[in-house]
């Protein structure tokens, strides 16, 4: 009730009615918002609305099947949406999808959430108040992208193109970001590879090649699984595809999943056995199981001394000291489970193969945990075979290794050049500190050819752009605040870092502090915590409003493209991407717009699938096109070298290793393998580098000692230096994501909020008894800077606390605490905060009693004030910042913390 | 109030309710400046001069947060009308009316900047359709109109107004919330 | 070397929509194989956004239920008779249910009761092909047959797939 009450009178009929014939005067007009058809619609049409009270739901005789690729996770896969009315009303899989197979999970339908969501971006806005204050106004795109040029020409005009700093999420224009990032010509194209899963990229491609980043698990044809800490039920990049192949496989023909987690996850609960391991000792498990099959003599003899750069007697010798008796010691499973399992997986190969994503990986010993595993699958020779570990050809086709056939497709041309690398002499290399120019000197001619500056190619990590460029996105913040990069744009894109990464704290006070970064646009579909510490917000379009180019590592070993198209048309004045970016260029000018002369986002993609051997129209009905006479892409190893390889090709007699001279350049391009010229693998050697010299050379090169885990050139065990002397009360703070969300971003989409909207502290039955707590206690939780080579390492101070109430779960591992993500937002909107509509940044909602709450507030069950458990507890300030050595994973799941019930007062 | 007597009020909210109030809103503001004061005395002065600049950005940035970024009164109506399973669906109704409506009316949807192409259950689209549809010579438009009002606006446009009353900062958006719920409300004589 | 033309894709639903005879079975039902069901949601999740259900009210919930004195959980998912309707505008164009069409692992399967030798039309026979039964739960769809089912889950399941205070989904913390 206003204050004006006493003196306000209702309104009369006869006011209304007055004013109600005076502006029927002026409204001659006519609509506002539609106008009149050229052509008139039929009297049967006006009837059929008539006649149409109560509607049915999706109507797939009127809908339109559309196919597109879901964007609900990383793996993307080919989905159908029904179109009609202007709105997408259901999604499902697309068959022709060859990794998926017309399979979806729960977040596919969520991008429906995503595009209708009420409170979801639709305007560009600039901020009115003081940064972070929660005040905008909305202004045009003319408005928005004429102060963003006006901000970044100088920059390049001026010669410093490197300030602008661009930093995504989730990009998946592929390639089209990094055409607008190289044709500006900053190198600072920055990701979140990092926090992600470059720990578990790194032993892959040190083993494999560049080419093969990831894997493809033959598990439609296995008999045996073994899972270090991957999840691939409920959230795993490119897990949708094992699903229904490892449920057939176990169930049909009595294949066998055994898991190894923290936690009891969907995959647990499927799998036939799962062992509660103490974290970070997968490596330990792996390597005594190295050690008896050696010892048993399960290994591939041939296959080994054919394919791996390591000795056999030398590897023989280096597992005899890890026993299954030490790994009980470090890992908690027992020497005879340990023995029983290496002997079934020695026995079942080579139909048998690892899985390991990502709970083996982002630990301090992570990277040779995984390097540990995975030579599991050389020692049983099962790499590349029916039922194996499988390894397909590069997504994205551009006759690289094992693309032989394959159309090229590449982006219309003329293509940006990239920039130049940061050589010694040159203005931005001046720029480094002394120890940074000293270093990179002394950096081998292959980095020295690649050294873009600390943000992008940090020196301290060269592992994390040796292969190519996954970076360190989490120490993107904190080497802005000590001085290391001077900023003057900084551009997130479908970023979530205010929110999500490690001491997200820390990522807010950069991004708060105008010193330290000038200017920040955001792009993004929702206004989430990224979006509130911006100066200009740009909304994009959502996935199913847009184009993309489509590739993905093909899962089911069959090379395959698909494209994303738009299913309806963007909402408000939301654009895709590609056109912002576009139209920026057009406006920055100086030559950047010679890359963007497109008008129509179509004849741009159109050019780019130029060489399919279908036309558009075909590829745009069926979304998805594959050359179903290839035969899978099993041994590839084993193909014989291509013809045009051969062409002058030179045999190394040492080695066997074939290389062609090309335009004055030395390439491997095969190797001999009984009198036959192969493939081999796309590593130096085309073997597999089992041994590979790269991390001590890193390791030297970077000051860190040999003694590190890290710096070993084989796969080797080494304890995380804080989980050495645990105390009693100490536990191990780790996280994880649900089925039904991804990141941080889908907090906002209403079934998936509906199913999981918090995160609790997840506890052993154990735990809670020695804490004294009970399901629902409030507890404090307070963590402590990592030991090893790290982020403010050894500091005694505690990183933060957290409040956050105790959930017991039986199956936990009993030192472990685990907390979801996803939750605890305070941006995104009430669907992401669980019904609290509570300030954030200065602006105020409605309180909770108010009348004038609206329908979704209301429907939101699990609000506090609905006796509910609300929308979770922001946790990332509390996890470290903890990039391990030479390749930057952050690890995750090694935080050290101590427990403490609060008392009600 | 029948819908014939309501139809050019309607449009004349749409019209507010759309985007930020400019130099052309504050016009139209005018015609309606005794009612409005009615509901909100302080508007007394101001609506009697120029909107000033500093009024204006002022009035942006109330809009914005009203109806552009969460936690303000949202202007869909899928935030205030419950789904259900078992009775009719009023969303897909609104769907299909406004997509069919406007086919049915002989109207195509415009996407006009700077509001685009608005959600399809935007209040200002649901506004402007019922009111062209009423205003229109032709009774099965009327027709049309008059179920249209029924169903699309009936279920929530009170509940709408009267968060808008109370939820905003500025005289002029409370004011119109408070005008949209005695509309419906306003006894006979 | 393998056979390329061992994956065959399913028809995508654009090629079935008109050309199919509507679905009109007798005794239309589901059967529920808990063996491969993963607990994913992709079901509830696709009924709830096309037939536009509101927050808290589900024709089809997953459950996640402890096992006891295990160290996981088995996936159940429930439905309501009051709440669902058998999604009759899939059946109107000869596709099985949303929900079904969902799931990734074909642990859902419609099917007719009725007709005789069908993979629904056997289930009855099975040995392990069950009802689900709880004393406390009510609103179960009558016209669902789980295999593989826990014998305690019926005890476990208090309102089924209604929300409920008491529930015992830890994972969830419904409340």
């Amino acid at each position: 009730m206003t204050d004006n009450d006493q003196s306000r009178k209702s309104i009369l009929r006869r006011d209304f009615l007055r004013l109600s014939a005076t502006l029927a005067g002026a409204t001659a007009a006519g609509s506002l918002l539609s106008c009149a058809a050229t052509e008139p619609s039929s009297p049967a049409a006006r009837d059929q609305l008539l006649e149409q009270v109560r509607s049915t739901r999706l109507n797939y005789s009127r809908a339109r099947a559309v196919p597109t690729i879901c964007f609900g996770c990383t793996t993307h896969c080919g989905v159908i949406g029904w179109v009609e009315d202007g709105r997408v009303k259901l999604i499902e899989g697309n068959p022709l999808d060859p990794n998926s197979q017309g399979t979806i999970c729960s977040k596919a339908n969520g991008l429906i959430s995503a595009t209708e969501y009420p409170e979801r971006l639709l305007y560009p806005m600039r901020r009115v108040g003081p940064r972070g204050s929660g005040r905008w106004k909305r202004i045009s795109w003319d408005e928005a992208l004429g102060e963003i040029a006006d901000r970044l020409r100088p920059l390049r005009e001026n010669g410093t193109p490197e300030r602008f700093v661009f930093q995504y999420g989730r990009d998946k224009t592929k390639g089209f970001s990094k055409r607008f990032t190289d044709a500006f010509g900053t190198p600072n194209r920055l990701n979140r590879r990092s926090i992600c899963s470059s720990s578990r990229r790194a032993p892959l491609m040190s083993f494999y090649g560049r080419d093969f980043e990831w894997e493809s698990q033959d598990v439609e044809n296995t008999q045996y699984v073994l899972n270090f800490g991957g999840n691939p039920m409920e959230a795993y990049q490119g897990g949708m595809f094992m699903r229904k192949r490892l449920m057939d496989a176990k169930v049909d023909r009595g294949a066998k999943l055994v898991t190894f987690e923290v936690r009891p996850t969907a995959t647990a609960s499927v799998s036939d056995e799962y062992f509660a391991v103490n974290p970070a000792s997968d490596g330990a498990i792996a390597l005594a199981m190295a050690h008896v099959i050696v010892r048993e003599g399960l290994e591939d003899r041939d296959f080994w001394d054919r394919w791996s750069t390591w000795d056999f007697a030398e590897m023989s010798a280096h597992v005899a000291s890890f026993t299954p008796e030490w790994a009980e010691s470090e890992s908690g499973i027992p020497a005879a489970t340990i023995e029983r399992l290496a002997k079934e997986f020695g026995a079942a190969a080579p139909a048998c193969c690892t899985m390991s994503n990502r709970g083996s990986a982002k630990h301090y010993n992570g990277m040779q945990a995984d390097r540990a595993i995975r030579m599991l699958d050389v020692l049983v020779g099962n790499v590349g075979k029916p039922g194996g570990f499988c390894l397909s050809t590069l997504r994205g086709w551009n006759n690289r290794y094992g693309q032989d056939g394959l159309p090229v497709l590449s982006q219309p041309a003329p293509k940006p050049a990239s920039p130049s690398p940061w050589k010694p002499g040159t203005r931005q290399f001046e720029t480094l500190a002394p120890e940074i120019q000293e270093r990179v000197r002394n950096f081998p001619q292959m980095w020295q050819d690649k050294y873009f500056g600390e943000l992008a190619t940090p020196s301290e990590y060269p592992l994390s752009w040796h292969w190519y460029s996954m970076r360190v996105g989490q120490l993107v913040y904190p080497y802005i605040k000590e001085g290391r990069h001077k900023v003057d744009l900084y551009m997130s894109y479908t970023l979530g870092a205010a929110y999500g990464m490690p001491e997200a704290n820390l990522a807010r006070e950069v991004l708060a502090d105008e010193s330290l970064i000038p200017f920040h646009v955001a792009i993004d579909i929702n206004y989430g915590e990224q979006a509130s510490l911006a100066d200009i917000v740009l909304p994009d379009a959502t996935a199913l409003e847009r184009w993309d180019a489509h590739s993905n590592n093909n899962y089911g070993l069959r090379p395959y493209t698909g494209i994303r198209q738009p299913l309806v048309e963007p909402l408000g004045e939301a654009r895709p991407a590609q056109i912002i970016w576009r139209d920026l260029a057009r406006l920055i000018g100086g030559g950047m717009e010679q890359h963007f002369d497109f008008e129509d986002l179509e004849d741009y993609y159109r050019e780019w699938y130029k060489n399919l051997p279908i036309d558009w129209e075909t590829f745009k009905r069926d979304g998805i096109w594959y050359d179903d006479k290839r035969p899978l892409d099993y041994e590839l190893y084993d193909r014989a070298v291509l013809p045009e390889h051969l062409v002058g090709a030179e045999t190394d007699p040492d080695t066997g290793v074939l290389y062609q001279t090309k335009g004055g350049k030395r390439k491997a391009v095969g190797i001999m393998q009984d009198g036959r010229a192969v493939q081999g693998f796309p590593t130096p050697t085309r073997r597999i580098a089992v041994y590979d010299p790269i991390f001590p050379l890193a390791a030297d090169h970077v000051g860190l000692s040999l003694d590190d885990g890290n710096a070993s050139p084989i796969p080797t065990y080494h304890k995380v230096p804080e989980h050495k002397n645990l105390g009693v009360d100490d536990y191990i703070l780790t996280t994880f994501k649900w089925n039904v969300h991804t990141q941080g971003r889908s907090a906002y989409w209403k079934h998936a909020a509906e199913i999981v909207h918090t995160n609790h502290a997840m506890m052993a039955p154990e735990t809670a008894v020695r804490l004294g707590v009970v399901t629902g206690d409030e507890i404090d939780i307070t963590t402590y800077r990592p030991k090893g080579v790290a982020y403010r390492a050894n500091e005694s101070d505690p990183v933060g606390t957290v409040r956050n109430r105790v959930r017991i779960i039986p199956g936990m591992h009993p030192r472990v605490i685990a907390q979801a993500h996803h939750a605890g937002h305070w941006e995104h909107g009430v669907v992401a905060r669980g019904g609290d509509t509570a300030p954030s940044g200065g602006s105020s909602g409605m309180a909770a009693n108010t009348p004038g709450r609206d329908e979704l507030s209301r429907q939101i069950w699990w609000s506090k004030e609905r006796g509910g458990t609300g929308g979770g507890v922001a946790i990332n300030h509390v996890y470290p910042i903890n990039a391990a050595p030479l390749v930057g994973g952050q690890s995750w799941f090694d935080n050290v913390c101590t427990v403490s019930r609060v008392d009600a007062v | 109030m029948d819908l014939a007597e309501r139809a050019p009020i309607y449009a004349w909210l749409a019209r507010l309710l759309v985007c930020e109030i400019d130099a052309e809103a504050w016009r139209q503001l005018g015609t309606a400046r005794d009612v409005l004061v009615q509901l909100e005395p302080a508007l007394a002065d101001e609506l009697a001069g120029q909107l000033t600049p500093s009024r204006c950005e002022d009035l942006a940035e109330e809009f914005a947060r009203l109806f552009l970024l969460p936690n303000g009164v949202s202007p869909f109506a899928s935030s205030w009308i419950a789904e259900n399973q078992a009775s009719e669906s009023i969303r897909d109704e609104i769907s299909m009316m406004v997509g069919q409506g406007l086919l049915a009316l002989g109207h195509q949807a415009v996407h006009r900047e700077p509001w685009g192409r608005l959600p399809q259950d935007h209040v200002a689209v649901l506004l402007d359709l019922v009111a062209s549809a009423q205003l229109s010579n032709d009774a099965t438009a009327n027709e049309i109109a008059g179920h249209l009002d029924q169903q699309l606006l009936g279920a929530w446009l009170l509940a709408f107004g009267s968060a808008l009353a109370q939820s905003s900062r500025e005289p002029l958006y409370r004011a119109l919330g408070q005008l949209t719920v005695e509309l419906h409300t306003v006894s006979p004589q | 070397m393998s056979d390329p033309t061992r994956y065959a894709p399913r028809p995508a639903p654009y090629e079935a929509v008109g050309k199919r005879a509507p679905l009109a079975p007798d005794r239309p039902g589901f059967l529920v194989d808990l063996r491969r069901c993963i607990g994913c949601h992709a079901c509830s999740v696709a009924c709830k956004t096309v037939h536009e259900v509101e927050l808290g009210s589900f024709p089809l919930r997953v459950r996640w239920l402890p096992d006891p004195g295990g160290d996981t959980y088995s996936f159940v998912p429930v439905f309501s008779e009051s709440l669902c309707t058998d999604d009759a505008e899939s059946l109107a164009v000869g596709m099985e249910p949303a929900c079904a069409r969902a799931c990734p692992t074909d642990a859902l399967v419609f099917g007719d009761f009725a007709a005789a030798g069908s993979l629904l039309g056997l289930a009855e026979l099975e040995s392990d092909i069950r009802r689900l039964a709880g004393p406390d739960a009510t609103d179960l769809k009558q016209e669902v047959v789980y295999r593989a089912l826990p014998e305690w889950v019926g005890a476990k399941l208090n309102q089924g797939a209604a929300l409920d205070p008491k529930d015992e989904d830890p994972i969830y913390e419904q409340r």
